[in-house]
C-alpha cells in the first residue's frame, strides 16, 4: 500500500484496495511513510487468492461501491497520535524501577524480543560509545519502515538491551549501515514470507571478539554470536519499526540466527569478503534475508561426487516454489551455499575453486521448463519462464527455446551463489540459505575500529 | 547488583524523521475523470481491476480508466516503487485505484 500513500503525496486521491487481515499493516505502513488518513477499500474474504474468476466479478459491485465512496469524500480523519508527538530527548529516564518491572515496561511497549533485556541506563549505553570514534548523535540512517533515525546512541541502547558486551559496538554499526542499504530492502522485511536476517562475519574480529566459527556455530550458546544477531532483532523492532500484525506480517517468522561466523583459518578458500571485494584481513559484516535452510550431508569420496550432491540439494531447495521469487524479486538472488571445512577442503584438494564449484552448480542444478512454469502460473495464470523473459525478469537463457523439457537453471547466474565455509571442521556437513530477492538482497560492510581499539578491553 | 535495585531507563526507539503527507482533496464526481487502475502485485489483483473497471464504464460513460505500472521502468503487476508519484502525474490521471492481489 506504499503506492496509494505515494499516489496521495503527489495530490491526487488514491484508494486501495486490500484483502481482510492487511488493514492494520496498510494503515501503518501509510503511517510510516507519513501519511495518517489512507483511503482503504477492505476485499471481503476469503482472500482474494483463492476466488475463481466468477467470484470476483461477483463482488466487483460491491467493492466499487465502498470505492466510489472513498474517492469522492475526504480521507477519514486520523485516529492516530501525530508524528513526533509522544517522543522524548534520547537521554530522557522514561522509567525507574526494578529488573522485572523495567522488562514489564518494555515489554508492554513492544520494546522487547519477550526474552528479559539488559536495562539501558544511561551509564551502560556510554560504556558501549567508547567503542566507537563516532558521535552518539550521528544519524547512521533513516530506517524504513518507520522512518526512525537510527543514531549512534540509540544502536548503543539496543546493544545493551541485547546483552552485547561494550566491544561488539563497531560491528553492531556495521549491521545498520549494512541494513539501511537500499540494496538490503528493509521495508520488505514484514513481508509474509517471514524471513529473517542472515549475518555472515569475516575478519581477525571473530577471534578478537571470541565469535564461534566451528562447532555448533548456529547454537544459541556463544554470547557475540548470539546476541549480535539479537541486536538486530531489537532494532529491527525499535529503529526500524517492525510489530507483529501491523507492519511485520509474518505468516509464521523465523527466530534470529546467530552470527554465521567464516571459519576462516580451517578454509581452504578466501573468505566470502575478499570475494566481495575488500581486502584479506578486513573485518566485514555481511547481511541477507534468510528464509529456510536446508539440512544435507555429503558421503562420497570424489570431489565430484560431493558436487553433484551439492548439485542435487541446490535443486532441491530452489527449484521448487522458489523459482517465483527469483523470478519476481527482483533482478538477483542472494543464495548461501555453507560448506563445513572437510567438505571444503576435499574440493579445494581436488582443483575446484569456488569459481568451479559455482559453475558446476549452475550447470548441474535444473529443472525442467515444464515445472518451472508451473510454479510461475501459481502466480498468475499464464504466467511461464517466456513471458518472464519477455518482461525482462529473467535472462534469454531462460527462453532460447519453448521447448517444455528445456532444463533452466534455478539462478539467474552462477555468482550469485555465495559460499561460505564454517562449522564443524570435520564433519561432512552443508547447508543451502534460500534468501528473498529484493527483500534482503547481500550487502557487505566494514567494521570500522576506533582509533584506540588496541588500547580498549575486550 | 542486588535483583531489586532501581534501574533508571532511557528509550530504545529513534526519534521520527518523517514528514507528514497531506491527503489530496477528494473528487466532487466521476464523470469525465480519468481513473488509473495500478496493480501492485499478487495473485487476482488485475482480475479485480478489468471487473471494476467493466462495471465503471457501465456506470459512467465519459469516464476514462487507464492501466498504470506502479513505477517508472516497471510492468503492470511489479511491487510498487516510488516514481509512481511520476507516473501518476505525468498520465495526468484524476484519481488511482490501487489493488493488491492476494
Amino acid at each position: 500500500m506504499r503506492a496509494t500513500t505515494w499516489i496521495e503525496k503527489a495530490g491526487i486521491p488514491a484508494v486501495g484496495i486490500i484483502c481482510t487481515g492487511f488493514v492494520l499493516s496498510a494503515q501503518a505502513i501509510a503511517r510510516m511513510l507519513g501519511l495518517l488518513s489512507m483511503r482503504i477499500v477492505e476485499y471481503p474474504p476469503p482472500n482474494i487468492a483463492t476466488q475463481t474468476k466468477e467470484q470476483i466479478k461477483g463482488r466487483a459491485g460491491i467493492v466499487l461501491d465502498h470505492v466510489i465512496q472513498a474517492l469522492t469524500q475526504p480521507a477519514p480523519k486520523p485516529k492516530m497520535v501525530p508524528i513526533g508527538e509522544l517522543e522524548t530527548r534520547p537521554r530522557d529516564i522514561v522509567f525507574k524501577g526494578t529488573l522485572r518491572e523495567v522488562n514489564d515496561f518494555f515489554y508492554d511497549h513492544q520494546w522487547t524480543d519477550g526474552l528479559p533485556i539488559i536495562p539501558p541506563r544511561v551509564e551502560a549505553v556510554e560504556e558501549m560509545l567508547k567503542y566507537t570514534d563516532r558521535s552518539a548523535d550521528e544519524v547512521l540512517a533513516i530506517l524504513q519502515p518507520a522512518r526512525r533515525e537510527a543514531t549512534i546512541w540509540a544502536v548503543a541502547v539496543n546493544g545493551v538491551m541485547a546483552g552485547c558486551s561494550a566491544a561488539y559496538m563497531p560491528v553492531l554499526i556495521a549491521l545498520i549501515e549494512a541494513i539501511a542499504e537500499p540494496r538490503f530492502g528493509l521495508q520488505h522485511a514484514g513481508s509474509t514470507a517471514g524471513w529473517t536476517p542472515l549475518i555472515v562475519l569475516n575478519g581477525p574480529i571473530i577471534k578478537e571478539l571470541n565469535f564461534n566459527s566451528g562447532q555448533g556455530v548456529l547454537r544459541p550458546q556463544r554470547k557475540a554470536n548470539i546476541t549480535v544477531s539479537r541486536f538486530l532483532r531489537l532494532a529491527m523492532m525499535n529503529l526500524a519499526g517492525y510489530q507483529i500484525g501491523t507492519t511485520d506480517l509474518a505468516c509464521f517468522g523465523t527466530n534470529y540466527l546467530p552470527v554465521l561466523a567464516e571459519a576462516e583459518e580451517e578454509s581452504p578458500y578466501e573468505p566470502l569478503s575478499v570475494e566481495r571485494g575488500f581486502a584479506k584481513g578486513s573485518n566485514v559484516i555481511t547481511v541477507l534475508s534468510c528464509l529456510s535452510m536446508s539440512y544435507h550431508f555429503t558421503s562420497q569420496e570424489t570431489a565430484e561426487e560431493h558436487l553433484q550432491i551439492l548439485a542435487n540439494e541446490v535443486e532441491r531447495e530452489l527449484g521448487g516454489q522458489y523459482v517465483q521469487v527469483m523470478t519476481i524479486f527482483g533482478p538477483d538472488i542472494t543464495p548461501v551455499l555453507c560448506l563445513s571445512p572437510l567438505v571444503a577442503s576435499v574440493l579445494a584438494n581436488a582443483g575446484y575453486s569456488k569459481k568451479d564449484i559455482r559453475k558446476y552448480i549452475f550447470e548441474h542444478a535444473r529443472i525442467p521448463a515444464s515445472e518451472f512454469d508451473k510454479e510461475l502460473a501459481g502466480l498468475w495464470v499464464g504466467f511461464t519462464a517466456c513471458k518472464a523473459v519477455e518482461q525482462g525478469k529473467l535472462p534469454k537463457l531462460f527462453c532460447e527455446t519453448e521447448d517444455p523439457q528445456r532444463m533452466l537453471p534455478v539462478m539467474h547466474s552462477p555468482d550469485e551463489l555465495l559460499i561460505v565455509v564454517s562449522g564443524s571442521a570435520t564433519r561432512n556437513r552443508n547447508f543451502v540459505s534460500k534468501q528473498t530477492g529484493d527483500q534482503g538482497l547481500a550487502v557487505s560492510k566494514e567494521i570500522r575500529l576506533p582509533a584506540n581499539w588496541a588500547y580498549l578491553p575486550k | 547488583m542486588a535483583i531489586d535495585s532501581l534501574y533508571e531507563v532511557v528509550r530504545p526507539t529513534g526519534n521520527s524523521g518523517l514528514r507528514e503527507i497531506t491527503p489530496a482533496p477528494p473528487l466532487a464526481k466521476l464523470e469525465g475523470k480519468k481513473i488509473a487502475f495500478i496493480w501492485t502485485i499478487f495473485t487476482n489483483g488485475d482480475v479485480l481491476a478489468d471487473a471494476l473497471s467493466e462495471i465503471l464504464h457501465h456506470r459512467y460513460t465519459s469516464l476514462q480508466t487507464v492501466k498504470l505500472p506502479a513505477g517508472k521502468k516497471i510492468n503492470w503487476g511489479d511491487y510498487a516503487d516510488e516514481s509512481i508519484e511520476d507516473v501518476v502525474r505525468e498520465a495526468g490521471v484524476d484519481a488511482a485505484i490501487v489493488l493488491v492481489g492476494g
